[in-house]
């Protein structure tokens, strides 16, 4: 694990102003810090218990999910696969666009909301992305990261049935997330479930041989899966875009990442990685 | 016949100029040598005429030419390697080198008809170099893919690909690291030999397919 995860406090993308988020901000990080946050032994203190949750959803995988996909991947060509997962994206445009703005990234924020209008028109319902072939790409920002821009540390890493990894603080932020999108508030509670199934399931059968070779390959894929995730979500908090031209942040992980010729000074101490 | 000779000496005096000019000229930048290789290994992998194997050599020669393997096994395994002997570590670089030219390997046809372009470089702490790249089509459309350049030798060579922020020596570090606290380097090195077995038959299977 990269040592990235040591409970530092989350790396804010720009000084956070305003009082309301700042209370926000303070509030869910006492709750968030305070039970869960401190944690001593690295970023993953509930492993036992998050491995039987990972072995859970493996299993599901193998015997249901993975089938089913295959099945889907079997009868749906590969444009309609793209389609459908454009369209639960142009769905959740809201919500883009909601912590966008939460995160204080107005242009980008503004620049959902023409996705939304132009995918929704001209892109058939958000079928064809159209916005993107016109040099509009999606920048999808969820209330975990919201959070994270807010200076509220990830806390522990959880991995949550189905669903798959996450932490404390992106598990809020999936819930917050889940009341936030658009057919939340026109359809019978069971429809955004069945949604959201089929939505991961299309997924799933985008990325069939992806996982099943990653599966593979893997030492041990419990923790390949919690380095990707944890490497992803920090990259996504904190990264620069490419072409920017941004000087690369100043980042502790690298130093232990790349120099190893720290380790001469505390020679025979344990890693503490 | 005056003249010939005169044009003759001045194309000499040129061509010894731009001669010596060469070793002069600063080495090529981590951006060139990223965009060079990219551009190399894209056009092969799209070159669907030539069977996939032979493409998937070629492909693995070009990366063993940019990739400083001696450095990524270090980073990979990180404190332990002081207690790997001569002999271990050798033998890592070159499984993990195998492991390496496996796994994308066994990728390949997935990633036609995909193309790469280099969006930027940033400067890193100590000379490093970041050469950021963007990827065009197929089913990871706009993913980040950076490369960490290190130019020990004065020539700049991959020490790590990190693609949406998921770093391949990180991924490895954290996997590994349980292994060798266990069993050390020798059992490390024996679940690399079992892996590379494992994917060699996948090939092999899948060639046959």
């Amino acid at each position: 694990m990269g040592s990235r995860s040591k409970s530092h406090p989350g790396r804010p993308k720009r000084s956070a102003a305003g009082r309301p988020r700042a209370a926000l901000a303070a509030l869910v990080a006492l709750w968030g810090g305070a039970s869960f946050g401190c944690a001593s032994s690295g970023p993953d203190p509930w492993e036992g218990f998050n491995r039987g949750i990972f072995a859970f959803n493996e299993t599901a995988d193998q015997y249901v999910i993975e089938p089913v996909a295959k099945g889907w991947d079997f009868v749906l060509p590969e444009v309609v696969q793209t389609a459908i997962d454009n369209a639960f994206d142009n769905v959740k445009a809201p919500v883009y666009v909601a912590n966008n703005f939460l995160q204080g990234e107005f242009e980008e924020g503004y620049l959902q909301i023409w996705r939304f209008v132009l995918n929704s028109s001209l892109g058939i319902g958000g079928l064809v992305d159209v916005a993107d072939m016109a040099g509009w790409p999606d920048h999808p920002e969820d209330f975990g990261l919201t959070l994270g821009t807010w200076g509220v540390p990830h806390g522990p890493y959880l991995v949550l049935p189905v669903f798959g990894a996450s932490s404390v603080r992106d598990t809020v932020g999936l819930g917050v997330d889940a009341m936030g999108s658009a057919y939340s508030y026109f359809v019978p509670v069971y429809a955004p479930i069945v949604a959201r199934a089929t939505e991961l399931l299309n997924r799933r059968a985008i990325f069939l041989e992806e996982i099943a070779q990653a599966r593979e390959e893997a030492f041990d894929f419990y923790v390949f899966v919690r380095n990707a995730y944890l490497q992803n979500r920090e990259y996504r908090l904190t990264g620069i875009e490419p072409g920017s031209g941004a000087p690369a942040p100043a980042s502790e992980s690298d130093e232990d990442l790349y120099y190893l010729d720290e380790y001469d000074e505390y020679d025979e101490g344990e890693d503490e990685q | 016949m005056k003249r010939t000779g005169s044009w003759v000496i001045g194309v000499a005096v040129i061509a010894l100029l731009l001669g010596a000019k060469e070793p002069a000229a600063p080495e090529k930048g981590a951006r060139a040598v990223v965009e060079g290789a990219l551009g190399e290994i894209i056009g092969i992998l799209n070159d669907t005429g030539v069977p996939e194997d032979a493409r998937r050599d070629q492909i693995a020669e070009i990366a063993y030419q940019h990739f400083d393997f001696d450095t990524m096994s270090k980073l990979v395994i990180a404190r332990p390697w002081k207690k790997f002997t001569s002999q271990q570590r050798d033998q890592f670089i070159a499984s993990f080198k195998t492991h390496l030219a496996r796994s994308y390997g066994r990728r390949l046809s997935r990633y036609e008809g995909v193309n790469v372009k280099v969006v930027g470089e940033i400067a890193e702490q100590r000379g490093d170099v970041t050469v950021q790249s963007q990827v065009v089509g197929g089913q990871f459309d706009g993913a980040e893919m950076n490369y960490r350049m290190r130019s020990s030798t004065g020539k700049w060579l991959v020490i790590d690909v990190v693609i949406e922020g998921v770093s391949l020596v990180s991924n490895f570090r954290s996997q590994f690291k349980p292994i060798v606290t266990e069993g050390g380097a020798p059992e490390l090195l024996r679940r690399l030999e079992d892996k590379n077995d494992v994917l060699q038959q996948e090939l092999a299977a899948e060639q046959e397919e």
